[in-house]
């Protein structure tokens, strides 16, 4: 029996009680719905969109997440406040160290902790690492979501070298485990610092390379110039962060306040004035090259000294936050203690969970075939967004 | 122009580079000597204080004071090495290496030490007896 002539293919469905309304409206005149989404061959995590089309053009978008939501945050409740950072590194597998890092940041205001000098260059350091794996990861994502099989491959080759500079210095590939309350655990010495330095110019030189092509192929150009534009206002507007906001010619990036070692070190924001995905694109392989001349500004003054300050006992009663900026954008974590023996709530605000109404605007009146590459320059983190 | 051959640099290049992968798991990349592998104990040092089991994210390791008795559940680790940092004796260490599945004592991945009977005691270090 072919499909066609299965009777169980007309029987009526189970009514649908989240979207009732809206389901019944279209079947009946309105746009015709098509579901994205969890599982789809573009998107890493699950991710679910009811895409609202008038012939292929999208007219809205209905985004459902909680998929994998974990329950990560309640845990600071259950766990010893200083080692809650082991878990907080695990909110998402590819910022881990800033999600760990943010905590302690958040963590120590709290309890008014002074991070030694080195320490905060060894943040710095890790923190850039990570930004331009990230970066390279999403270049070969974004690469396989058009079909450029080679770039994805090459990014993911040359993403590959500065996972072995992490292991070697922190011991870990993508959880690094290295932040800890009141410094860092781990303290490579400044002739192991110039070795991974060394070690990553060839990634960079092939980056180089890669990133020529990117930007400048025809193919590329043309799934990605013009498409799913944000303009500045509406960045700004609906919350947009990280290189979202930058690609729609807005300034602001959250290193500029200062944080870790980046206030000694300085540095320029990565502004694109296009709003587009080509525009983010651009923001993003920028902001590798950036990432390695941070890198090497970090092992060219990285002073010498202690690499942690002891932190003992119960957090005192009050509350902190802190703002940071991982690879997708800006991140807020916030605590509040009552002194007692264990925090009485941690909450993380995850940049992809403040892109997506900008990610829904960007959607609006664009073709279907379009729908994966603008999901994807987003560049969505759903375990973060979830935790 | 330049396109077609910085392209065609990158094409030519990746013909006669040779494959990026390796074929695991017949061939293994030699561990980097600060990696994160997995937990070891030189287990006559332990004084089964159970500060690694209190503090272990994952409730990975269980002590135990009668009969004496340390576990590791490979498979629940994660390889934070924070109980390395808490231990009072300094008898666990990080090692480099990933162990393989076939290297457990069991198939839950637990790998447990006894201080009695004394014959099953492993020696410091090592890989458990057949007591798992």
């Amino acid at each position: 029996m072919t499909r066609r002539d299965d009777p169980r293919r007309d029987r009526a469905r189970p009514e649908d009680t989240r979207h009732d309304e809206t389901h019944r409206e279209s079947c009946s005149k309105g746009p015709s719905v098509i579901p994205f989404g969890p599982q789809h061959p573009v998107l890493p995590e699950p991710l679910h969109f009811d895409l609202y089309l008038e012939d292929e053009k999208v007219v809205a978008a209905v985004p459902q997440v909680g998929y994998i939501h974990r329950g990560l945050e309640l845990l600071v409740e259950k766990r010893d406040w200083l080692d809650y950072v082991h878990v907080a590194e695990r909110i998402c597998g590819i910022c881990s160290f800033m999600h760990g890092m943010g905590y302690c940041e958040v963590v120590e205001g709290l309890a008014g902790v002074e991070v030694p000098q080195r320490a905060r260059w060894l943040r710095t350091f890790w923190c850039e690492l990570e930004r331009v794996h990230s970066h390279l990861l999403w270049i070969g994502l974004a690469a396989d979501a058009m079909g450029f099989e080679s770039l994805f491959m090459a990014a993911w080759r040359a993403r590959e070298l500065v996972l072995d500079v992490a292991e070697e210095t922190t011991g870990g590939r993508v959880i690094y485990g290295s932040a800890i309350v009141g410094g860092v655990s781990r303290d490579p010495s400044n002739e192991t610092i110039e070795r991974c330095m060394k070690a990553l110019k060839p990634a960079r030189d092939e980056i180089a390379k890669l990133s020529r092509v990117m930007l400048s192929n025809v193919t590329v150009r043309h799934r990605l110039e013009g498409v799913g534009v944000l303009t500045s206002e509406g960045a700004y507007k609906l919350g947009a962060v990280g290189p979202m906001l930058r690609a729609s010619g807005f300034d602001y990036d959250a290193r500029s306040l200062g944080y870790a070692a980046y206030g000694e070190i300085g540095f320029e924001t990565c502004v694109e004035s296009a709003g587009d995905c080509m525009a983010r694109a651009t923001v993003r392989v920028r902001e590798i090259a950036q990432s390695f001349s941070i890198l090497e500004k970090v092992a060219a003054g990285i002073p010498a000294g202690p690499v942690a300050v002891p932190v003992k006992g119960m957090p005192p009663a009050g509350e902190s936050l802190v703002r940071l900026e991982q690879p997708r954008g800006e991140v807020v974590y916030y605590v509040r203690s009552d002194g007692s023996r264990n925090l009485e709530r941690f909450r993380a605000r995850t940049p992809t969970f403040a892109n997506i109404p900008a990610m829904v605007e960007a959607l609006r009146g664009q073709s279907l075939a379009d729908v994966p590459t603008i999901i994807l320059t987003i560049d969505p983190c759903i375990s973060c967004t979830e935790r | 122009m330049a396109l077609l051959q910085s392209m065609a640099r990158l094409v030519l290049g990746n013909l006669f580079a040779g494959p990026s992968t390796r074929r695991y798991p017949y061939v293994v990349r030699p561990p980097i000597a600060e990696s994160r592998g997995h937990i070891a104990i030189d287990y006559p040092a332990c004084i089964h204080c159970g500060a690694c089991a209190r503090r272990c994210p994952a409730n990975a390791i269980a002590v135990g004071k009668e009969p004496k008795s340390w576990r590791i559940d490979r498979f629940a680790c994660v390889t934070c090495a924070l109980c390395v940092r808490v231990c009072p004796k300094k008898c666990l260490r990080m090692e480099a290496e990933r162990p393989r599945i076939a290297a457990f004592a069991d198939k839950a991945g637990r790998v447990e030490y006894h201080e009695s009977p004394p014959a099953a005691a492993p020696s410091a270090g090592g890989p458990p007896a057949a007591d798992a």
